[in-house]
């Protein structure tokens, strides 16, 4: 078992260093470098999570330490599929925020733990990543939004559709439908509702109302001035929803 | 002139900036609960019962978020009439009208859904024994049995009960519940959900030593034995933490006698009663089930069901038009 958790520490140490090594390369251009590294990082991250399903006789997405280092790889993973249609500002600025989830993970005292019986279904390990894969999705169409800023400020005679920013925001509000879906079914087998007065499914109806307003956006002539804007306050949001809702409220999802 | 009005109610500007004002009054709501705990339970269903008694300024945002739902819901409800219309006489971009057409059914749908089980639904709690408990609704329910399983630090891996329900018809059917599990009644509209159980001591065996005869000996129902009756009043835990059993001895020609039994084979001079010159020890423990459950109705089930179909059908248009857009 020891040896098993020394495994587990020396893999997310060297996935974190690895990412950090391709967010390096990626500054100066080493992409050939760059993606080999990331590719270091998955292996890494797979040895983490395949050790702890094995401790946990689970899926690992049950604590603090597995979620953000989830949220991390998806988030990574999201940078890899769209690095052609995005800047490598901005696909460096995405792996940052996945440096920062994955360093975060060493903030906390890492204990294995067992599942509690509640979230012993499988509709709680579809449920969590799908709903990360939505925040990662909305988080490149954020950081898509910030660097668009600049274009805001220079162009009066209007903002350009910015396709990508939607088509982000499409696919993450398909996976957040999803995991929404998926945890409905799981409230109502294990405490009878599938919505609650909790500030986590409170603030994911927000988030997944947001998006979905904001995928009207591009038809609202009067509004398409606020997409830029809109789309940066959603990570905001994203970070409540996430964070926020998981350390400083009295959720039953607080870490 | 209808359709002018249709229109005009489901102005998608308007739509917009509604879905914006439900967001803040949303968020606003998150605040006020996490800043009144004592106002507010944590985790509760949703109950909308619960912010009408009585209605307090506190409860502001719920008021209000009632009000911009309900707008919000208008203009969706124009606004997805205003596509069905449009659907007919338009030839290209079919796909994400219907794309839309589904999503928005699926939220009118879910928000239908929250008012109905909001007003009319309710849950409960109860704690189930061998004893028929009645749950309003399902009929008498008893707990037949209970069993947990356990990680190998000893944290709690499941509870799993067994239990017969007699329906308010007579039917008596039986139910095995677990975590996850619930027991379903009335196509779904009714649940059983286990929170919690265990076997807790409701009775003794006694051995009788001269001949070996056990005797089952449970709160209440004494047992006939050497010319007299032997009634176990109950099983309590003393000071110390042993389990203590306290029996009355009747016999026609004496005086009612209390006695005293430690329940633990360990303690040799007191888990024994002597009655009529014979001894009678402990052997071990009568156990029965103790199940704690959440009783909850929701009579939206079959909105929420039907939603949850057009949001998956939408959801697959959605899929499939996304991949499109990707080439």
């Amino acid at each position: 078992m020891s040896e098993l958790e020394s495994i587990i520490g020396f893999s997310i140490t060297a996935a974190t260093a690895s990412l950090g090594v391709a967010i390096l390369l990626s500054m100066f251009n080493r992409r050939g470098e760059a993606t080999l590294s990331l590719v270091l990082f998955s292996c890494f991250s797979l040895v983490f999570f395949g050790i702890r399903a094995y401790l946990k006789d689970f899926f690992p997405f049950t604590d603090k330490v597995e979620s953000f280092m989830t949220l991390s790889v998806l988030i990574a993973l999201c940078g890899m599929i769209y690095r052609d249609k995005v800047s490598n500002k901005e696909f460096i600025t995405l792996l940052l925020l996945a440096l920062a989830a994955a360093l975060t993970t060493f903030v906390f005292t890492d204990h294995i733990r067992y599942p509690t019986a509640y979230l012993r279904t499988i509709w709680y390990p579809i449920h969590v990543p799908f709903s990360f894969a939505a925040y990662a999705y909305w988080f490149l169409a954020g950081i898509n939004a910030i660097f668009a800023i600049r274009t805001l400020r220079g162009n009066s005679g209007g903002i350009q559709d910015r396709p990508l920013i939607t088509q982000l925001n499409r696919n993450g509000f398909i996976f957040f439908t999803l995991a929404m879906l998926f945890g409905g079914i799981w409230g109502y087998l294990a405490w009878g509702a599938y919505f609650m007065w909790d500030p986590k499914i409170l603030w994911s109806v927000i988030l997944w109302l947001y998006y979905g307003n904001l995928l009207h956006i591009d038809n609202l002539p009067h509004f398409r001035k606020w997409k830029i804007p809109l789309y940066t306050i959603g990570m905001i949001l994203i970070m409540i929803t996430f964070v926020g809702t998981g350390f400083f409220t009295r959720s039953i999802h607080k870490f | 002139m209808i359709y002018r009005i249709i229109e005009i109610l489901g102005n998608r500007h308007a739509g917009f900036i509604l879905c914006l004002i439900v967001v803040i009054n949303l968020a606003a709501g998150s605040l006020v609960m996490n800043m009144n705990p004592e106002i507010y339970p944590p985790f509760f269903p949703f109950d909308l019962k619960f912010f009408f008694q009585p209605t307090i300024s506190v409860h502001w945002w719920l008021y209000l978020l009632l009000v911009t739902f309900s707008l919000f819901a208008i203009n969706m409800v124009a606004c997805f009439i205003e596509s069905l219309v449009r659907i007919r006489t338009t030839t290209t971009g079919r796909l994400r009208l219907f794309i839309g057409i589904f999503i928005h059914a699926a939220l009118i749908l879910t928000m239908a859904a929250h008012i109905h089980d909001g007003f009319y639904g309710n849950s409960g709690q109860a704690t189930l024994s061998p004893e028929p408990t009645r749950i309003t609704g399902i009929g008498y329910v008893n707990a037949l049995s209970v069993h947990s399983t356990h990680h190998p630090d000893g944290s709690l891996k499941d509870t799993e009960a067994t239990l017969k329900i007699v329906r308010s018809d007579g039917q008596s059917i039986g139910k095995r519940i677990a975590y996850n599990e619930p027991a379903t009644f009335d196509s779904g509209k009714r649940e059983i959900i286990i929170q919690g159980g265990d076997k807790r001591p409701a009775g003794v065996v006694l051995i009788r030593k001269s001949d070996g005869k056990t005797f089952d000996m449970m709160p209440y129902q004494p047992q006939q034995m050497n010319n007299g009756r032997l009634t176990l009043k109950g099983v309590y835990q003393s000071q110390m933490g042993v389990l203590i059993a306290q029996f009355v001895w009747e016999k026609i020609s004496e005086q009612p006698q209390l006695l005293t039994m430690a329940l633990h084979n360990g303690m040799v001079r007191h888990n024994k009663i002597n009655i009529a010159n014979e001894v009678l020890g402990y052997k071990k423990m009568l156990e029965v089930p103790v199940v704690a459950v959440m009783t909850r109705y929701n009579p939206a089930i079959p909105i929420i069901l039907l939603s949850l179909l057009v949001a998956t059908i939408g959801t697959a248009l959605q899929i499939h038009y996304a991949r499109t857009q990707s080439k």
